[in-house]
């Protein structure tokens, strides 16, 4: 007989047709077929010794059948007449037909008379139909279907190869590998060798028997002795381990969709928890800095101010750009979270009040609108503090010149020498005096120059105008005194000139000639010693300009000088002709040496002047270079910018290729980006040294170095936000499993509606977008109202517009949910064996211990009323996972 | 839109859950609303999937946290008043394409 034929369904009558069994067999089936049976049987407290004798009154063939069922047969009869088996027989047979299996062959009364053969086809198709059938693994027969399981757990077992129910498992490995696979704890299944089959089967009938409650039904003599096993006594027996593992197996299922679950949440909250931690620390960062930002004073001095310049531009580079990309990595690490919760149909994540993305990004426009105008600020105050400084050197300058002509002149007005002296003498002395008068006159200019500067001084608000106002008060006051004091001298001298009359006239033609000369060189000195700013080449130029022009009056007033000197030498030569040693001019206080020292210091000073002017002209000329060397840089890398700024937004919207070669490209973006930072670094030191040359303006550039630092930061930024989307797009395409052309499609659809180019949609592009994909959006309040519900799907945080990726998401939303808070609570009610609790026990057991410790610690006490000591809410869990609840 | 109605649920003692499971809440950025209803309980036929919650008692819903919610309508004793606007939540499936979406309508016109 071919033992592959008996799928009870379409043979039915085979054991009539047959009519004959091999020996052997008969005694392999009698000795499983008792054994299963009384494996069932022991449950109800009773079992049978002799199959073929003890079912002929029916009485226990009808207890098998309600044990192996579950189910409740009608009432046996319980008289001893055979008519009595007979109708019991008959009501096991109505039941198993019940169940939709046709008994063609098989009758009650051979039943009752002890027929070996039809009682063991009988129990050979309840073993089929209560034990074996149930058993589909993608639906294949029953038989088959066992068949593919034994395969499937035995596949990693090299030695063991299944392909029947019969000489497959006669060397007992098969048996051994079953065992090992479930429980590897129940035996070493490497130490087991082909070549002792007798072993084998032993060792894995014992352990089944001792440790997995399944009696031994075959004998592993008759195994290894026949030449081929007993087909369906195998089956039987192969059933027994397959109920026995999975019970097991589906609770190691409902532990692994848990696991998968709470993982999702886990990694959920750590994002969370990341993101809450990122959002502190930069908004702390930010509101440190910004009151930094916004404190607009100096100390006033032209070093503090540098040194603020400096720690600004630290600030700009070194400080903000890593703090950008952390903005940025907030943002992008939010909209993850959100495409995964999404993606696992959790609600949407809310941060804690005050760390909303708009907070930050809020936060972060009060550091820039802080930050705004501060270099400008600081640099246009250096310029202030340089004018400053130079300004009181100018004052300083001429308070020196001007105390040193004050000097002694109070003590001479002061003098009472007239009151003692010869007539010639007194007109002398008068004569020097209106002549001091004049020169008093002719200081007045000064003075009035001194007090203005001081004056711009205080009114420039110059640290040190306290100094400058003391001294300026000293001259003033000086000044006043003069005047009084000269006057007195005047009318003094006035009064005496009644008495003195006689004039020396050799020297006055000297002393009107001397003075004017002499304050033409004071004056000449003051110019050639004046102090200039200037921040152009132009300006130099014309100070040069100035200076030749003053070295072409140097030959006239050479003229002047010999004149004047000419004049002293006639006086000497006089004098000393009629024998008078020394001679004083009594109308000039300016010594012919006086001059004569001060026209060689004139002449001294023109060369140096040179030098200055041209020192300037060479410094001016490096400023020019340094604007040059600045802007021709500045004009490779602006451009370079926006061009890859153009590049990369348009990646998104050009959509060639694939995501990942979109990605790949991107990535490409961001490594040339890094490669150019060298560029930048290099505008940044050219930035520095017009910085520190004090250059304020550069015409041959319309880029600054703010300007190009921001470029930069927006290429970073757009980079990685786009790495960031398309990484998102990749998430929700492969977690969707959408082809590169339906994402094409939408992406097309999407790109179409996004007028823009702002790569996400408006409401109103939204509502245009879906209205053409076919959706009924009504114009009207019913169609208002659908669009605000689907409004609130894809935008849960009321954002005002739509990305792609949510769109997207939108667009493929399955209709049955895949992970639900049921799904989650049926996993439990598994591991809980149908409980409506479960114990802390149990989840240690069943769950690896981070799940179940974070089960353990959320779990709420169940108060059912069946409740007992230790037992959690799986239920009010399963719901707050997906933030609902029942009531 | 429709109307909102007033829903009254009874219940034998406060033990007896009222039958259905709410989502939604400020915390969560949703309106709170009934995501299922039991059958065989007080709720069965009084609420249905989809209903958005509009107040519970006397109190408006619109700002309550879903735990703060879920606690009123836990301790409501016996009688408890719901103002729902049916409906509100329900399937997309009136509004949705029939049959595949059509992709790039322009491309055919």
């Amino acid at each position: 007989m071919d033992a592959f034929e008996d799928d009870y369904m379409d043979q039915p009558d085979e054991w009539d047709r047959e009519g004959l069994l091999d020996p052997a067999w008969e005694k392999q089936q009698k000795k499983t077929f008792t054994a299963w049976c009384n494996s069932h049987l022991r449950k109800a407290g009773t079992q049978i010794e002799n199959i073929e004798e003890d079912f002929r009154n029916g009485l226990k063939l009808m207890l098998l059948l309600e044990v192996i069922s579950g189910e409740q047969l009608p009432k046996p009869d319980r008289g001893k007449m055979r008519f009595h088996k007979i109708a019991n027989v008959n009501k096991a047979l109505d039941f198993i037909a019940s169940k939709g299996v046709k008994l063609v062959s098989i009758g009650a009364e051979e039943i009752v008379d002890g027929n070996v053969k039809m009682t063991l086809g009988m129990i050979w198709t309840i073993i089929l139909r209560f034990a074996i059938q149930d058993i589909t693994v993608e639906e294949l027969t029953a038989k088959e279907g066992l068949l593919l399981w034994c395969q499937r757990k035995t596949a990693p077992y090299k030695n063991v190869n299944v392909q029947n129910f019969h000489l497959s498992f006669k060397d007992g490995l098969a048996f051994c590998a079953l065992i090992h696979r479930h429980r590897p704890d129940l035996l070493d299944y490497h130490k087991l060798k082909k070549e002792n089959p007798l072993e084998n089967l032993n060792l894995a009938f014992d352990v089944a028997e001792k440790y997995l409650d399944i009696p031994r039904m075959l004998d592993p003599e008759d195994m290894v002795n026949s030449a081929k096993p007993d087909e369906r006594s195998v089956m039987a027996y192969v059933s027994s381990y397959y109920h026995a593992f999975s019970g097991a197996q589906q609770a190691e299922t409902a532990a692994n969709r848990i696991c998968k679950v709470l993982k999702v949440n886990q990694e959920n909250e750590r994002l969370m928890e990341e993101y809450e931690r990122l959002a502190s620390d930069l908004l702390d960062w930010i509101r440190k800095t910004t009151p930094w930002l916004e404190n607009r004073t100096t100390d006033n001095t032209l070093p503090g101010t540098q040194r603020k310049l400096d720690e600004f531009r630290d600030y700009r580079r070194k400080q903000k750009p890593p703090k950008l990309e952390e903005k940025a990595r907030l943002e992008n690490s939010f909209n993850t979270l959100q495409t995964r919760l999404r993606l696992s149909n959790r609600p949407a994540y809310l941060p804690t009040e005050g760390k909303m993305v708009s907070d930050i990004a809020n936060a972060w426009k009060g550091l820039e609108t802080a930050e705004k105008g501060f270099e400008e600020w600081l640099l246009s105050e250096l310029q202030r503090l340089e004018r400053l400084d130079h300004l009181a050197q100018k004052f300083r300058h001429r308070c020196e010149i001007h105390e040193e002509w004050a000097e002694g002149k109070e003590e001479m007005l002061q003098s009472k020498d007239f009151k003692s002296c010869s007539l010639n003498e007194l007109k002398a002395i008068k004569k020097k005096h209106e002549a001091f008068e004049s020169d008093l006159a002719a200081h007045q200019d000064r003075v009035e120059q001194i007090a203005a500067i001081a004056q711009e001084l205080n009114a420039l608000d110059y640290h040190d105008v306290a100094a400058v106002n003391a001294r300026c008060q000293r001259i003033c006051d000086q000044w006043d005194k003069l005047g009084t004091l000269t006057s007195k001298r005047r009318q003094a001298l006035d009064e005496a000139e009644r008495i003195l009359e006689k004039i020396d006239t050799l020297h006055l033609d000297y002393a009107k000639r001397a003075a004017p000369f002499n304050n033409w060189l004071d004056g000449a000195k003051e110019d050639l010693m004046d102090m200039f700013i200037v921040h152009s080449t132009e300006e130099i130029q014309a100070l040069g300009d100035a200076h030749e022009q003053f070295k072409n009056t140097l030959p006239e007033a050479d003229k002047e000088f010999n004149a004047i000197i000419g004049l002293a030498n006639e006086v000497t030569r006089l004098s000393q002709s009629i024998g008078i040693t020394k001679v004083e001019n009594p109308y000039t206080t300016v010594h012919p040496q006086d001059l004569a020292h001060k026209w060689s210091d004139v002449k001294q000073m023109v060369p140096m002047r040179d030098k200055v002017l041209q020192d300037e002209m060479i410094k001016q000329q490096n400023n020019e270079r340094l604007r040059r060397q600045f802007a021709a840089k500045a004009n490779v890398v602006g451009p370079w910018i926006e061009n890859q700024l153009d590049a990369v937004a348009s990646i998104g919207i050009q959509m060639k290729g694939s995501l990942e070669d979109q990605l790949n490209k991107l990535h490409q973006f961001d490594k040339a980006v890094l490669q150019y930072k060298p560029n930048m670094d290099e505008l940044e030191r050219y930035n520095q040294e017009v910085q520190e040359s004090m250059i304020f303006e550069n015409r041959y550039t319309h880029y600054t170095m703010e300007t190009l630092r921001v470029g930069w930061e927006q290429l970073l930024t757009a980079i990685a936000r786009n790495i960031n989307e398309v990484e998102n797009q990749i998430l929700t395409r492969d977690s969707k499993g959408i082809s590169e052309d339906q994402m094409n499609e939408f992406r097309l659809s999407f790109n179409h509606f996004d007028k823009n180019r702002s790569r996400r949609l408006e409401p109103k592009e939204f509502k245009a977008c879906l209205v053409s994909l076919g959706y009924n959006i009504r114009e009207d309040r019913q169609g208002d109202a659908d669009f605000q519900r689907i409004m609130s799907i894809v935008d849960p945080n009321h954002s005002g517009y739509v990305t792609f990726d949510a769109f997207l998401d939108f667009m493929t939303r399955e209709t049955a949910d895949t992970d639900t808070a049921e799904q989650v609570m049926q996993s439990f009610k598994i591991l809980a064996g149908d409980k409506p609790f479960i114990t802390a026990q149990i989840l240690r057991q069943e769950l690896p211990p981070d799940q179940a410790e974070y089960c353990i610690q959320r779990m709420a006490p169940y108060t059912g009323r069946d409740s007992v000591p230790g037992a959690l809410d799986y239920m009010s869990f399963s719901t707050a996972l997906y933030g609902e609840s029942d009531l | 839109m429709a109307a909102p109605s007033v829903i009254n649920i009874q219940r034998n003692h406060t033990q007896e859950p009222w039958g259905f499971r709410l989502s939604g809440g400020r915390d969560f950025r949703l309106q709170l609303q009934v995501k299922k209803v039991q059958p065989g309980t007080p709720a069965e036929g009084l609420l249905h999937a989809g209903d958005a919650i509009l107040a519970i008692g006397g109190t408006n819903a619109q700002n309550l946290t879903h735990m703060q919610a879920h606690q009123l309508i836990r301790s409501a004793g016996n009688l408890l008043q719901l103002t729902v606007l049916k409906g509100h939540f329900g399937d997309l499936g009136s509004v949705k394409p029939k049959g595949p979406v059509k992709f790039s309508p322009w491309r055919h016109s």
